[in-house]
């Protein structure tokens, strides 16, 4: 699939990948066929409902699939053109937290409990770094600071328990960011957190993305994040990418009728809701996947075709891909 | 409101105690002074970020806790003054619906079973048929296919329509719905939100919609109360509260809520609250919410301000509620 992505080539390209789940039920395709690519200082969202594997696509990327039962079976994941699933494992680790970051939903089962702050931050820095304990403890108060935590010295004492949820997300940041990495994953980083706290912690993260010059990668079920947050954006549905697009485009024109119908589905604090709309139906099982588009079912404008034989991605508009067989080819 | 309100609150306070034997514990005062009724077929939204009592409201309503101070009272009844054939009797008319149904589903219990419960603990035999019923009202189609089956074999959505139909077994008249949908994916959420609003006219419910997502609320409720710390700060038809929102906190969370429109999400920057929400341990004295307002005044930390009238029938707990610029011209529409 051809890309425009800035001039000096893309900070990370994911090719073709496929990861799935062993389980007793049969084998999950969690992630199937899924091409993305994020440019230098690029904010990039992946949105979907749950289960449609824009988590398992993040795991894959950070080479941090569960396994078992998990396992990415085919594709290429280069960052910045050096390939990652053919890297050795102690190889990775100095990329993991170096170069890739990845900030979780809820910070409290990533911070370890027993461990202050400090340490937790420290860690990182004794990992990737070779400052001494001095350079070290500055660095840690400079990254709170620069996450915004008012009092950086108490926080950097405290434990985990002891912070607000927006706080911990704070520090989950200042740690993602430590060694200045040129691509944080981001899986759902707001989605725990108040809206008023939520809006902060967004503004942060887009302001410190363009202070270190890292690129983003956005997981998040929420279409209003994305709006106010990301340049480009990827919707998945049961596995797959079913659109892309430049961010204003996918929201003046979505060309998916699952986009659209995810738009359609927002209840909106600036307008008065007479009639809701519904998407009906759920999402498919992915141990037997449907032939042909597994959008159809739920699809208001489904035609024989989406039956039997599974859509391409077509251009729709510069750098614009949606995969539907309703659109002109 | 030409109706008699069924259900009315009157300067309900909860306060749980603090405690502990080594670390002695603050007394924890989670709803303060709130007022206010639902009338019969009306939805009432109580919004709030997590921590303000919207949850602790629902509960005392159900009796699920004590109240520490004031009086509710249901159909022109004092809810603490009923006898206990009374509370029981009470009970089919109140009901709730729970965030997470795979909490509030009993894991080893069929559907049937599940379903059957309100009508036995009513003293109903034969309740199969009206089972079946249910399943049809909440749209789970053809009834028969569900019933043998347990919890862990439906998905979200579907749970949430079993705890719904639960709710509805025995003709509530009033359905607490505490963040009901938050759970759910965008989908499945319309969804459910579609099937509470047909059951509300088919049956006239009142529902008290609990909730932290303001675009859901303004998709269901007629009335919107806003609590911060404890406190209702601002309540109103749905039309005041987002189209003339004058609490400075209703206008922040209003605006901290994300749009789905790149054209206006970049309008929003400029009143983003600062810091986080204070310990309802201990709230701030004055206006609880002075130490996060860009419009406090010198005042504000040292008086606490009362809801009063500000337009109609519209109440704003803020001293300078007059003279605030009725905010967010552009979000208002």
């Amino acid at each position: 699939m051809p890309k425009d992505v800035s001039q000096n080539g893309p900070i990370l390209e994911v090719e073709g990948l496929h990861t799935i789940l062993r389980t007793t039920e049969g084998v999950v395709r969690a992630v199937t066929d899924v091409s993305i690519s994020v440019g230098r200082g690029e904010i990039v969202g992946i949105v979907g409902e749950s289960g449609c594997g824009k988590s398992m696509t993040a795991l894959s990327i950070m080479g941090l699939v569960p396994s078992p039962p998990g396992e990415v079976t085919e594709g290429r994941i280069l960052l910045d053109s050096a390939d990652l699933r053919s890297m050795s494992q102690s190889a990775f680790q100095k990329v993991r937290g170096r170069r890739i970051a990845m900030i979780f939903q809820d910070p409290m089962t990533y911070l370890n409990p027993v461990l202050t702050i400090g340490t937790q931050i420290d860690e990182m820095l004794r990992q990737h770094t070779g400052q001494n304990r001095k350079q070290r403890e500055a660095r840690i108060l400079d990254l709170l600071r620069k996450v915004k935590i008012p009092d950086p010295e108490r926080v950097a004492a405290a434990y985990p328990h002891q912070l607000s949820g927006g706080m911990r997300q704070r520090v989950l940041i200042a740690t993602a960011i430590s060694c200045e990495p040129e691509l944080i994953i981001a899986d759902e980083p707001t989605t725990a957190l108040d809206v008023t706290v939520q809006a902060q912690v967004l503004e942060l993260l887009k302001e410190i993305i363009h202070d270190i010059g890292s690129s983003l990668v956005l997981i998040t079920h929420d279409l209003g994040v994305v709006a106010e947050t990301c340049d480009r954006v990827y919707v998945m549905y049961a596995g797959r990418v079913i659109e892309e697009a430049p961010m204003q485009t996918l929201f003046e024109n979505p060309q998916h009728p699952y986009t659209q119908g995810l738009l359609a589905s927002i209840l909106r604090v600036d307008q008065p809701v007479e009639e809701l709309y519904v998407l009906d139906g759920t999402v498919p099982n992915l141990t037997a996947p449907p032939s042909g588009c597994a959008f159809r079912d739920r699809c208001e404008v489904a035609m024989d075709i989406c039956r039997d034989q599974l859509p391409i991605p077509i251009a729709t508009g510069p750098c614009a891909f949606a995969a539907c067989w309703r659109i002109p080819q | 409101m030409s109706q008699a309100p069924l259900l009315t609150l009157d300067e309900v306070s909860k306060t749980y105690p603090g405690g502990g034997l080594v670390s002695r514990r603050p007394p924890v005062q989670a709803v303060k002074e709130v007022s206010f009724d639902i009338a019969p077929g009306e939805t009432l939204a109580l919004v709030g970020e997590s921590g303000c009592g919207k949850s602790t409201i629902g509960r005392m309503i159900l009796s699920l806790t004590g109240i520490t101070e004031g009086r509710i009272t249901y159909a022109g009844k004092n809810l603490a003054n009923h006898s206990e054939p009374e509370r029981r009797e009470l009970h089919k008319r109140l009901q709730m619906i729970f965030q997470d149904p795979f909490g509030s589903l009993n894991p080893r219990k069929t559907v049937r079973s599940i379903l059957s419960q309100p009508f036995l603990v009513a003293g109903e035999k034969d309740c199969e048929s009206r089972v079946i019923d249910l399943l049809r009202m909440v749209g789970m189609t053809p009834p028969e296919r569900f019933l043998d089956r347990m919890p862990h074999e439906f998905s979200g959505g579907q749970k949430q329509r079993i705890a719904i139909a639960r709710a509805f077994a025995l003709g509530p008249e009033l359905i607490v719905a505490d963040e009901c949908v938050s759970a759910l994916d965008v989908s499945v959420r319309a969804q459910i939100l579609k099937l509470m609003r047909r059951l509300q006219q088919e049956t006239k419910v009142s529902y008290l919609f609990i909730s932290h997502d303001l675009g859901v609320v303004r998709s269901m409720a007629q009335r919107v109360a806003v609590m911060y710390l404890g406190r209702i700060v601002e309540i109103g038809t749905v039309e005041d509260i987002f189209t003339r929102p004058s609490h400075p906190y209703t206008q922040a969370l209003l605006a901290a809520s994300p749009l789905p429109d790149p054209k206006r999400a970049h309008l929003k920057g400029r009143l983003l609250l600062e810091g986080d929400l204070p310990s309802p341990s201990k709230p701030p004295k004055g206006c609880r919410f002075h130490t996060r307002c860009s419009f406090a005044r010198p005042d504000c930390s040292s008086a606490e301000p009362v809801l009063k009238k500000h337009g109609s029938p519209q109440l704003v707990a803020c001293h300078y509620a007059d003279t605030l610029d009725p905010a967010l011209p552009e979000l208002a529409h």
